[in-house]
């Protein structure tokens, strides 16, 4: 069955994201957890370009395995092949640290084979990503809203590939964070 | 880039809500909260307003409670609500109880805003359940609505959620525990 170009498909997630570290994405726990919409899980890893992976660096902390995708980070698995054309948030920081700057949030591909090993290396891909809105020196608890749209075969994912949610948190040192944050995020997608 | 007028959007949430008072507004817990993250527990006194009206409560209602706890769908381009559906098993309603209310509404706010700023929770459209009379058995109940006014338009980032309230004869004859699924249809504009 062929579906019309240009449909839409929007996936939302809620999520409690506790940044610990600059140096990590975190993603959610897995379904079984009595806190699944908290992102507890993380990899000492960074969220790379759009279009651009990130692979499991060989160490325990920067250790990303294929099981991680759809056990823990996805969120949705493309029906038919389709591009992220939009990414959209609305958060509680509820206290940024001193010197925390922005969170990214990012839309992953979570590569992986129909049977391969769970415990092998993982590979994600980029498919898209949000910045928040620039912090500065010491910030108070706020409210914090965003949205933006995308047009690019960086975004593509063929049917049966899966997406994932991730989160980052920056600063002007390791452990200047964003500190804890609850929201909501909305990734859409086109059909091709 | 600009989408097509008229595409279609869902955001679909499953609940759990213990309505024990018809002069609350429900909505969920915190995302972080141990195994009930998406009951709805949390509360403030008020009523679900009509489409284009803000929440009036008579407690505090703070601007983190819409993306803290109300929150469901972010839009991420500018649209319209245009439906309301519903499926729903209501375990044993109270004697007098007559019906309940889902309804979706924005949370307004600034990026940036401070935490503790008053939240603005404007109303975007609802439906009510079918009438009970009496003294109802448990059941299933299902409905759908649509609609069709800038009532219901949002902006790109604006984050939308779904409140229940109970109704009855009385603040006390009230739907009780309600379980089930509500989705929302958007049209971009």
């Amino acid at each position: 069955m062929a579906h019309k170009y240009g449909n839409i498909i929007v996936c939302n997630t809620r999520f409690y994201f506790g940044a610990s570290s600059n140096a990590r994405f975190h993603f959610a726990y897995m379904p079984e957890y009595s806190k699944p919409l908290l992102w507890g899980y993380y990899t000492d890893l960074s969220i790379p370009a759009i279009g651009s992976t990130v692979v499991d660096d060989g160490t325990t902390a920067g250790q990303l395995l294929v099981h991680e995708g759809p056990e823990y980070a996805g969120i949705i698995v493309a029906p038919v092949d389709c591009r992220v054309v939009g990414m959209a948030y609305s958060v509680w920081l509820y206290n940024p640290e001193d010197g925390a700057e922005k969170f990214r949030l990012g839309a992953m591909h979570c590569q992986f084979s129909d049977e391969q090993t769970r415990t092998d290396d993982a590979t994600w891909k980029t498919l898209a990503y949000i910045d928040s809105s620039t912090l500065s020196g010491d910030e108070a608890g706020q409210v914090q809203k965003g949205s933006t749209t995308f047009s690019s075969t960086n975004g593509d994912i063929a049917a049966g590939e899966l997406i994932g949610i991730v989160g980052q948190s920056f600063g002007s040192s390791d452990s200047a964070n964003v500190g804890g944050m609850n929201g909501v995020v909305t990734l859409m997608l086109e059909v091709q | 880039m600009s989408f097509k007028y008229g595409t279609t959007l869902t955001a679909n949430v499953r609940f759990q809500a213990s309505l024990a008072y018809n002069t609350r507004v429900y909505f969920p817990n915190d995302a972080d909260l141990n195994n009930d993250a998406i009951e709805w527990d949390q509360y403030a006194t008020g009523d679900i307003p009509a489409a284009g009206s803000n929440l009036s409560v008579s407690d505090t209602l703070y601007s983190r409670e819409g993306p803290q706890y109300m929150g469901q769908f972010v839009a991420p381009v500018a649209c319209r609500l245009v439906g309301i559906a519903y499926s729903v098993d209501l375990y044993n309603p109270d004697n007098a109880s007559t019906n309940f209310r889902l309804g979706a509404l924005k949370a307004v706010f600034s990026d940036g805003d401070a935490q503790d700023d008053a939240a603005v929770w404007t109303c975007l459209g609802y439906i009510d359940s079918t009438t009970m009379t009496g003294d109802p058995a448990g059941q299933v109940q299902k409905g759908s609505a649509s609609f069709s006014s800038s009532n219901g338009d949002i902006s790109a980032g604006e984050v939308v959620g779904v409140l229940a309230e109970s109704f009855g004869s009385t603040t006390t004859d009230n739907i009780a525990n309600i379980e089930g699924v509500v989705t929302m249809l958007f049209r971009v504009l």
